[in-house]
């Protein structure tokens, strides 16, 4: 078969990103069903395994929700307002097996009485949010091994006197050397023992990068000096509260 | 932990599905957790068939169906007084893409992500909708 003028290998990822999708829901499903299944007086440990399941299915969903972001030509990404409370919320809420799993906490702050709006794509930024989120929680678990109660992981959104928006993530894991991390991703089957953070499981840093700037936004990242990253997101303010504050 | 009560009333469902494996999988859940009697439709006209001929309490509905949308029911339904009324939710790998504000004419009263969703807040929700909670 072949279809002039289609570009295969994009396709078929796509395809394949999209595919993904009904054996995972059903994975998920059937572990709800396995639950439901067991007696009452199942170990604990059985139903936590099963939560696991569940989480690694989200954990999959979200690289072919990469994937896919991946392939998407950024000049077509729509770009709306986004209300950054709620896209938070929803982070929480998503990311909440991951935290019990792991024993880190989820710190967000935001201004009160106050709506944080950017103008990006939703679904982009929160791939995006949630593939670094669910990085800095699993090295923070590794950094802080006996002790639970440090484990916690800020995401900090203010809006900034220069009209944009801020997102700034900050973690104590191992610090990140581009680099280097960059040649591990060209080439997986060289490991480079040196490499103590590979970059963001791969994809989601490069990506992010690419996305960001398609929504006129810029993304930087260094290591603290005490250990630890931050990265820092910027995109433009949404005035369309403002608009309708005005309005009324 | 859910657990199956026999004392609580039955409620009949329909689930629209093309996944007949994921509609038999939640159907066996629902059956556990709240004593669902569950029906198991893939296409638009033998749900509507199903809800005409079975005294059905809520429908779960798939928006995507292979080649065709459950729009078109959700239409069919919003036509009739009796169908209009029955609760309706979305269980859709799009779900989070969709808006009640757009899919509340319709009858339809939440709207849950296959990706993210709970299923103790889906059977919370069947009960709240049914009244066939405690």
């Amino acid at each position: 078969m072949s279809v002039e003028g289609v570009d295969f290998g994009s396709v078929a990822l796509t395809a394949a990103a999209r595919d993904l999708t009904a054996p995972l829901v059903l994975l998920r499903q059937l572990s709800f069903q396995l639950d439901g299944q067991l007696a009452t007086n199942e170990s604990p440990a059985t139903r936590q395994t099963l939560q696991n399941l569940r989480t690694a299915v989200g954990r999959t969903f979200n690289i072919a929700d990469q994937l896919r972001l991946a392939l998407t030509d950024e000049n077509n990404l729509v770009l709306e307002p986004v209300q950054l409370k709620g896209l938070c919320h929803e982070l929480n809420s998503e990311l909440k097996p991951l935290q019990r799993e792991l024993k880190c906490n989820l710190d967000f702050e935001l201004p009160r009485r106050q709506p944080v709006v950017a103008v990006g794509n939703y679904q982009a930024l929160k791939t995006i949010l949630n593939g670094f989120l669910s990085d800095a929680i699993r090295y923070e678990g590794q950094c802080h091994q006996q002790d639970a109660n440090r484990r916690i992981v800020r995401l900090r959104v203010a809006n900034r006197h220069s009209g944009d928006v801020a997102i700034e993530l900050h973690d104590d894991g191992p610090g990140i050397n581009l680099a280097r991390s960059l040649e591990a991703v060209m080439e997986p089957n060289n490991v480079n023992p040196t490499v103590a953070r590979p970059l963001m499981g791969s994809l989601n840093l490069l990506l992010a990068d690419r996305l960001i700037r398609a929504m006129n936004g810029r993304l930087t990242i260094h290591n603290r000096r005490r250990g630890g990253i931050t990265i820092e997101t910027i995109l433009p303010t949404s005035h369309q509260l403002t608009l309708l504050e005005a309005i009324r | 932990m859910m657990s199956n009560i026999d004392t609580k009333p039955i409620v009949t469902l329909l689930i629209l599905d093309d996944d007949q494996q994921f509609a038999s999988s939640l159907a066996d859940s629902l059956a556990v957790a709240i004593n669902a009697n569950c029906y198991c439709e893939s296409d638009p006209e033998r749900a509507m068939q199903a809800i005409d001929n079975q005294k059905i309490d809520l429908l779960i509905i798939d928006i995507h169906l292979g080649d065709r949308n459950a729009l078109t029911l959700l239409n069919e339904l919003s036509t009739y007084p009796d169908t209009l009324a029955l609760p309706k939710i979305i269980l859709s790998s799009s779900g989070s893409q969709l808006s009640i504000d757009d899919l509340g004419s319709y009858g339809v009263a939440a709207i849950y992500d296959k990706r993210t969703y709970d299923l103790a807040d889906l059977v919370h929700k069947i009960q709240e909708l049914t009244d066939s909670g405690d």
